[in-house]
């Protein structure tokens, strides 16, 4: 995926996290090349989440995380995650990824970049509302008040407020109408088309598979098959996870 | 009875308990904690005061930045030694610990400064003004210049400031904020600074209307705790009316009563109110409000 000379926006090696003793994740490898959207894909509890987690060291719950994770090529293993955030791996976690005691606008405008490169590739206020025309329309209305398709247009936007090189998102789609998932996957191309590099994990794979470049699948913590999204198209262990997707 | 002067002293007091809880409504909002070590804090920075008037020899307006300063670096070394608990939000474990630094406090107290009630001698409390029938002094005034001020300033940067906003994303959720690229331990420690100094700063203002004893603390924070409380969890402009209420009340209570059973009525009002109204009279306000 990458030549010697290009070096991978995101790199990952030996990613093992823990709750208790088992690993409830355990990636010998992924990599994320520059302007590239990969998805990860798998059933309920295949450890999508904790994965992208564990790239930051972050977890809700006592999760213990070891291995390397590289970020344009800068070892963040032993950064903590408001360090990893700064220079530039963001995540937009499952669920509530928005301040619902605070209004769209100072949800936007509390989440701000660090440091001037951060600040060069950070996305203004006013560009946010551009990307997502809904959350102008409600930039006074209280985050809590939001529906379930504009809080997570927030929690992007919050997250493209802070300038990403490698933005994680955990489930974007998750909870909305079938109409919304394929627009807000859209604009996701759209940011990756334009330079960003996203890990996008997902549980519908139909719809993943209509934006992303490369396809991870993950099975019990395990990265159990990977590749271009044009080769994995056909791969029996897509296709079950493409159909326990529809049936869902 | 003189009801403008009463009303007059239960402004004054009000402010006084508004002044000294502003630091603790920041951090049970903030970070959800209850500080009862909070009272010997008060008391440390009163007698910090006194001790750098009579032994340093400094000017009362000398003494109060220094004992700010000193009530800034306490609540940063608490902070430090609590870090893992208020991270972790353990509140039960946070109660008894702040409870042992408020004992700690005082045993070093009594052993620095003695037993002996003290007077701190600011030059404004000697300054006398007549209005009809009430009787204030500057002091008086200067506390409730000093309230106002530090209410407005604090409610303007927790609904405008980028300090102020990350408190409130520190104080809805913790975890997220990192996410967010803030460090949440030094917006933790920044919260148990500005309450060190905060309520070190209300004590050189407040404390010199009255003698000062190492054992004063565990008044103040009998108090500052109906005062917070009441307001409605961190609720910066809750509190202020808390405090003024309750001073009101306190002053007429005193003069119609007897003051030795204040502390006793004032838990007599919270605790309906608390029952009917679970969280405080501004409860829902939030941090900004």
């Amino acid at each position: 995926m990458t030549t010697a000379l290009e070096v991978a926006a995101l790199e990952v090696e030996d990613l093992v996290v823990a709750y208790g003793g088992d690993p409830a994740v355990s990636v010998a490898r992924l990599v994320l090349p520059r302007g590239t959207l990969a998805g990860v894909v798998g059933a309920n509890g295949a450890g999508k989440s904790t994965l992208v987690n564990g790239l930051l060291g972050w977890s809700r719950g006592p999760a213990r995380t070891s291995g390397t994770v590289r970020l344009e090529g800068q070892d963040l293993s032993f950064v903590p995650t408001h360090e990893r955030v700064r220079r530039g791996l963001v995540l937009v976690p499952e669920g509530i990824a928005v301040f619902s005691t605070m209004s769209v606008e100072e949800n936007l405008r509390a989440t701000r970049p660090h440091g001037a490169e951060a600040e060069a590739r950070a996305f203004s206020v006013a560009l946010v509302f551009e990307l997502f025309p809904q959350l102008a329309e409600r930039r006074h209305n209280r985050a809590a008040s939001l529906s379930g398709g504009e809080r997570q247009m927030l929690a992007i936007g919050r997250a493209l407020r802070l300038g990403p090189l490698v933005l994680l998102l955990d489930e974007p789609s998750i909870g909305l109408a079938p109409r919304l998932v394929l627009t807000l996957l859209l604009t996701i191309r759209k940011l990756v088309d334009e330079g960003l590099s996203v890990l996008l994990v997902e549980q519908n794979v139909r719809a993943a598979m209509e934006v992303v470049d490369h396809l991870y699948l993950l099975e019990r913590g395990r990265v159990v098959a990977d590749g271009p999204v044009a080769e994995m198209r056909d791969d029996p262990r897509i296709v079950a996870a493409y159909l326990g997707s529809a049936r869902a | 009875m003189n009801v403008w002067q009463q009303l007059a002293n239960g402004v004054i007091m009000g402010h006084a308990y508004a002044l000294t809880a502003i630091g603790w409504t920041l951090l049970l909002g903030a970070a959800r904690l209850v500080n009862f070590g909070h009272g010997q804090m008060y008391m440390l920075g009163a007698f910090i005061a006194w001790f750098a008037m009579r032994a340093l020899g400094l000017p009362y307006y000398a003494a109060i930045p220094l004992s700010v300063l000193a009530g800034a670096a306490l609540g940063a070394v608490m902070q430090r030694a609590m870090l893992r608990l208020t991270l972790q939000q353990n509140l039960v474990s946070l109660m008894i610990v702040t409870l042992g630094f408020g004992e700690i406090f005082e045993g070093v107290a009594g052993l620095a400064f003695g037993v002996k009630p003290q007077m701190i001698g600011s030059p404004l409390n000697a300054m006398n003004l007549q209005w009809g029938p009430v009787l204030l002094t500057v002091q008086d005034l200067t506390v409730v210049a000093a309230t106002i001020v530090m209410f407005l300033v604090l409610r303007a940067v927790m609904a405008h400031g980028l300090v102020g906003s990350w408190v409130r994303m520190v104080a809805e959720d913790p975890l997220l904020t990192q996410l967010a690229g803030v460090n949440v331990a030094r917006v933790y420690l920044g919260i148990f600074a500005f309450e060190g100094a905060a309520v070190a700063f209300a004590a050189t203002l407040v404390a010199p209307r009255t003698p000062i004893i190492t054992s004063m603390g565990f008044d103040e924070v009998i108090m500052t705790f109906v005062v917070v409380v009441l307001g409605g969890v961190g609720s910066v402009g809750g509190s202020y009316v808390a405090g003024l209420a309750l001073g009101v009340f306190s002053a007429f209570f005193g003069a119609l009563v007897a003051p030795a059973y204040t502390t006793a009525a004032a838990f007599l009002i919270m605790i309906p109110i608390m029952v009917l109204r679970p969280g405080g009279l501004a409860s829902g306000g939030g941090l900004s409000r």
